[in-house]
């Protein structure tokens, strides 16, 4: 129990501390040219040890369809505060709290991080899986359109994230940046039910940090190219085994439920080549991304699920600012893209291969940035099975910011 | 009574300059670019650490700055060296920090800034875009031009 006197002066010492910062923060963060010392400057930047960020989008979506009625739906699709902070120079945490249609609740990122040099820094925690393009850099001012592409939410299941840790580093020179992971990998089976499946993939099978089960752990890796200017092209890859709740408890000698865990695990790999370039008020970007799975007969037989052998994805985008060559602070950026994507690419002899489940998407639409990290946009997704004889039409708006 | 307790503190505080911070991996780019010679430092401001290079024939024929400039989240440091028609030669980034923009250190969108005589460079319009970098981009842009205003004074 604190005295009177002793909060008194906790007190004081609290308002000191506070006219102290306040007043540094007016020394420090004044814009003038005039001559300042060193060492205010080399300050401000160790106040900068919590900083704070986000991003979110707010949507709009009207399906069109003949001969029936639609709902138009409004949604705060996602809203994200980031927090790092900086223990030292060289060790950090950085975090990331998700809220998912106002009301889910998710971590999306929270890993430590220490740098021994540029080409080398050690993280671990909850990760993202360096897949593709939109895993990693999936803000909203970052890609065009209102949602992310198909591709990379079904066949790569946006956003992708488990707990592990590994290795990263940049090679300058080069124009090289390598990430390597040891992570957990999907549960392809809770215990009751097996979760892969033939339309969603492994969307649904995905842990999240939450509870994770592991029954081995699986690995990532991916190299990053950007020595040519307003060039960037990456290649992933990932490999392991998928997780199983039927392994809780399991009496080893108890023959027939050692092999019904073992039908409930699938081998999995996923590879990913992607590319953005951009020139001027030009640029361009796309993905192709394939992913196999082994023991999918077993797999099946045993949930009961359609699950493919092998799945693909690709997707080309173009985009132009039309006020490039303006003196315009904003931008105006007409795209389209083209997306194919397969969920039962290839399928074992047992599973019926499903057309529907091959899918070519058309979206073209605009953005206009009001200013650095804030975007409007609204598009046109028009999207076709090989089993449909009509394409779904979907009228997307939303706004997106990133700070 | 309040500036006072921080001049103070400030006179105690870390003053280790980038200079001296990057000496090695600076001086052989200085080298590499403008051959023997030493800097003398000549003015601090605004956190920016300004030096004239001598030549090893005592030609002073160059200007050496050393700077931070802020991406998303981190601070980076970087030296750019500026001949005597103000124009830029070489840029390093020194250290780059953070896992977000580490795109700008990419050499040949680092070129686009060399050899513009009497230019303010404006991102998206005459520098490029780099997918990944915006913010360090148009962060690194700003210092620079502030650097060049601060030099054709």
């Amino acid at each position: 129990m604190l005295t009177l006197p002793e909060k008194n002066m906790k007190r004081s010492l609290f308002y000191l501390a506070l006219i102290f910062i306040t007043g540094l923060n007016t020394i420090t963060g004044q814009e003038t040219n005039e001559p300042k010392n060193l060492s205010a400057d080399v300050l401000s930047k160790k106040e900068d040890k919590l900083v704070f960020g986000g991003y979110g989008q707010v949507d709009f979506a009207r399906q069109f369809a003949e001969d029936k009625s639609m709902n138009s739906t409004l949604d705060v699709t996602r809203l994200i505060l980031s927090m790092g902070y900086s223990f030292s120079e060289k060790t950090s945490f950085f975090t990331e709290i998700e809220f998912e249609h106002v009301k889910e609740l998710y971590v999306e990122q929270a890993f430590v991080n220490h740098t021994f040099s540029d080409f080398l820094s050690f993280r671990a925690g909850l990760l993202l899986v360096p897949m593709g393009i939109i895993n990693e850099y999936h803000e909203p001012t970052t890609y065009n359109g209102v949602k992310r592409p198909s591709v990379d939410n079904i066949i790569v299941p946006t956003t992708w994230r488990e707990i592990g840790f590994g290795f990263t580093g940049r090679f300058q020179e080069q124009g090289l940046k390598y990430q390597v992971y040891m992570m957990n990998g999907f549960l392809g089976h809770d215990g009751t039910k097996g979760l892969i499946k033939g339309d969603k993939y492994l969307r649904d099978a995905r842990q999240k940090g939450a509870k994770a089960v592991m029954t081995s752990p699986d690995f990532s890796a991916k190299i990053d190219y950007f020595g040519i200017r307003g060039l960037k092209i990456g290649l992933s890859g990932y490999i392991g085994n998928t997780e199983s709740g039927l392994y809780k408890n399991l009496d080893l000698t108890d023959s027939q439920n050692v092999s019904r865990a073992d039908s409930s695990i699938v081998g999995m790999t996923m590879a990913a080549l992607d590319a953005r370039y951009s020139t001027g008020g030009l640029s361009l970007r796309g993905q192709f991304v394939m992913s196999s799975l082994s023991n999918t007969q077993q797999y099946n037989k045993l949930t009961g699920n359609n699950a493919a052998k092998s799945v693909m994805g690709i997707y080309g985008e173009v985009a132009y600012n039309l006020l490039h060559s303006t003196s315009s602070e904003h931008r105006l950026t007409p795209f389209f893209r083209y997306e194919k994507y397969d969920t039962h690419f290839k399928v074992d002899p047992s599973v019926v291969k499903q057309d529907k489940y091959n899918v070519s998407e058309y979206v073209f639409g605009i953005g206009f940035t009001l200013a650095e990290g804030a975007v409007l946009k609204a598009d046109m997704q028009i999207a076709k099975s090989e089993a449909d004889a009509t394409s779904l039409k979907i009228l997307n708006a939303g706004l997106g910011v990133w700070f | 009574m309040i500036l006072a307790v921080i001049s103070f503190f400030l006179t105690f505080a870390d003053t280790t300059s980038m200079r001296e911070e990057y000496k090695k991996s600076a001086d052989r780019n200085i080298e590499s670019v403008l051959g023997k010679g030493e800097l003398k430092s000549t003015l601090t401001d605004s956190g920016k650490e300004y030096y004239m290079f001598e030549s090893a024939e005592g030609k002073e024929s160059a200007t050496v700055v050393f700077s931070s400039a802020k991406g998303r989240y981190e601070f980076f440091d970087y030296m750019v060296i500026i001949n005597q028609n103000t124009e830029i030669v070489d840029i390093k980034i020194l250290k780059y920090r953070s896992e977000y923009g580490y795109e700008i250190t990419n050499k040949s969108w680092l070129r686009q800034f060399y050899n513009k005589q009497g230019v303010s460079f404006e991102y998206r319009k005459n520098i490029d875009t780099l997918s990944g970098a915006t913010f360090s981009a148009q962060s690194l842009v700003n210092d620079i031009n502030k650097i060049l205003d601060k030099l054709k004074k």
